[in-house]
C-alpha cells in the first residue's frame, strides 16, 4: 500500500500546485484568453487528478482506521 | 467539506489542525457576510443588496493571493505544536484550491481577482460551469455520501469543523449506536426514521439553492 499511497500523495500535491498556478498565475504568465483550449484541458485534467488522488488517499485513511 | 477531506488526506492527525485547514478552504467565501449585512441594510430588499453590494463585493477582496497569504498567517497563528508551518501551508493550499474551483465551477459571470489590490483584473473561463450545473451536483452529492461513509467507518467526518461533540454525535448516528441504547423497539424505529428524514431534508436543502438544473 505504501507505494500507492506515495503516488496518490504526489498526484495530490502536483494537482494542488497546478490548481494554484492555473487560478492565480496563468492569466499573467501564459494567456488571459478566457477561451484558451489549453487552459481548459489543463484545468479539467487538474480537477480529475485532484479528485482521483483525494478519493484514493481518503480510502487509505479509512482503511487504516477500520 | 472538500477542505476537510483534503486535510485528512494530508494526514493531519489532530482535530484542531483539520479544522483550521477546513475553515481556511471556506475562508474566501467569508465575503458572504457583506451580502447578509447588505440585506439587513436595505431592509430585506434582496435585489438592491445584490446590485449594490454582492455583485460588486463577491470574489473581489477575498479571492486572490493577498487573502490566501492572510489565511496562511492566521492558520499559523491558530495552529499549535511542531506542525504549525505544515498546517499554514495546507491552509494556503486549501484557500488556493477554493479559488481554482471558483474559476472552473463558479460560472463565467463570477471572476476571481488574483492580484487585488494591485489590479482589478478578473479571471474566469468562459466555459466555467455554473453552480446549478450537474458537475457541482455530483461533487456535492459525493461529498455528502463520503461524509456519512467516513463517519460510519472511520468515526469522524467533516462535521468535526463544528466541534468534537458535534462530530461524535454525527458518527454515533452514522454508526447507528442509538440501536444499542436500552430503548423500546418501536421508539428506536421512530428515532431512526426521524434521523433519516432529517438527513434527506438536509440533502434537499443543500441542493435546493442550486436550482436542480440537471440538464
Amino acid at each position: 500500500m505504501k507505494p500507492a499511497y506515495a503516488i496518490a500523495g504526489g498526484v495530490l500535491a502536483l494537482s494542488v500546485a497546478a490548481s494554484a498556478f492555473l487560478a492565480l498565475a496563468w492569466p499573467f504568465v501564459v494567456s488571459a484568453d478566457r477561451d484558451d483550449p489549453v487552459f481548459r484541458i489543463l484545468a479539467i485534467a487538474t480537477l480529475i487528478a485532484f479528485f482521483a488522488a483525494l478519493i484514493a488517499l481518503c480510502a487509505f485513511r479509512i482503511r487504516e482506521r477500520s | 467539506m472538500l477542505s476537510w477531506f483534503f486535510a485528512d488526506a494530508c494526514r493531519l492527525e489532530t482535530a484542531r489542525e483539520r479544522r483550521i485547514v477546513a475553515w481556511s478552504g471556506l475562508a474566501p467565501d467569508f465575503d458572504v457576510l457583506a451580502y447578509a449585512g447588505a440585506i439587513v441594510y436595505y431592509q430585506l430588499d434582496k435585489d438592491m443588496a445584490f446590485e449594490k453590494v454582492w455583485s460588486v463585493v463577491h470574489h473581489r477582496y477575498t479571492h486572490g493571493i493577498a487573502f490566501i497569504l492572510l489565511t496562511g498567517i492566521v492558520a499559523w497563528l491558530l495552529a499549535r505544536g511542531p506542525n504549525r508551518a505544515r498546517v499554514a501551508l495546507l491552509a494556503i493550499a486549501a484557500s488556493a484550491l477554493h479559488n481554482f474551483l471558483d474559476v472552473v465551477a463558479g460560472g463565467p459571470t463570477w471572476p476571481i481577482y488574483p492580484v487585488w489590490p494591485l489590479s482589478d483584473f478578473g479571471w474566469t473561463a468562459n466555459w466555467s460551469w455554473t453552480l446549478a450545473d450537474w458537475p457541482n451536483h455530483v461533487v456535492l452529492f459525493g461529498c455528502l455520501v463520503a461524509t456519512i461513509l467516513y463517519a460510519r467507518i472511520a468515526g469522524r467526518s467533516p462535521v468535526e469543523v463544528f466541534g468534537d461533540r458535534a462530530d461524535r454525535w454525527f458518527a454515533d448516528v452514522a454508526q447507528q449506536k442509538a440501536a444499542t441504547a436500552p430503548a423500546a423497539g418501536g421508539r428506536r424505529i421512530v428515532v431512526r426514521a426521524l434521523i433519516w428524514i432529517a438527513v434527506i431534508l438536509l440533502v434537499v436543502a443543500a441542493f435546493a439553492p442550486l436550482g436542480f438544473n440537471l440538464g
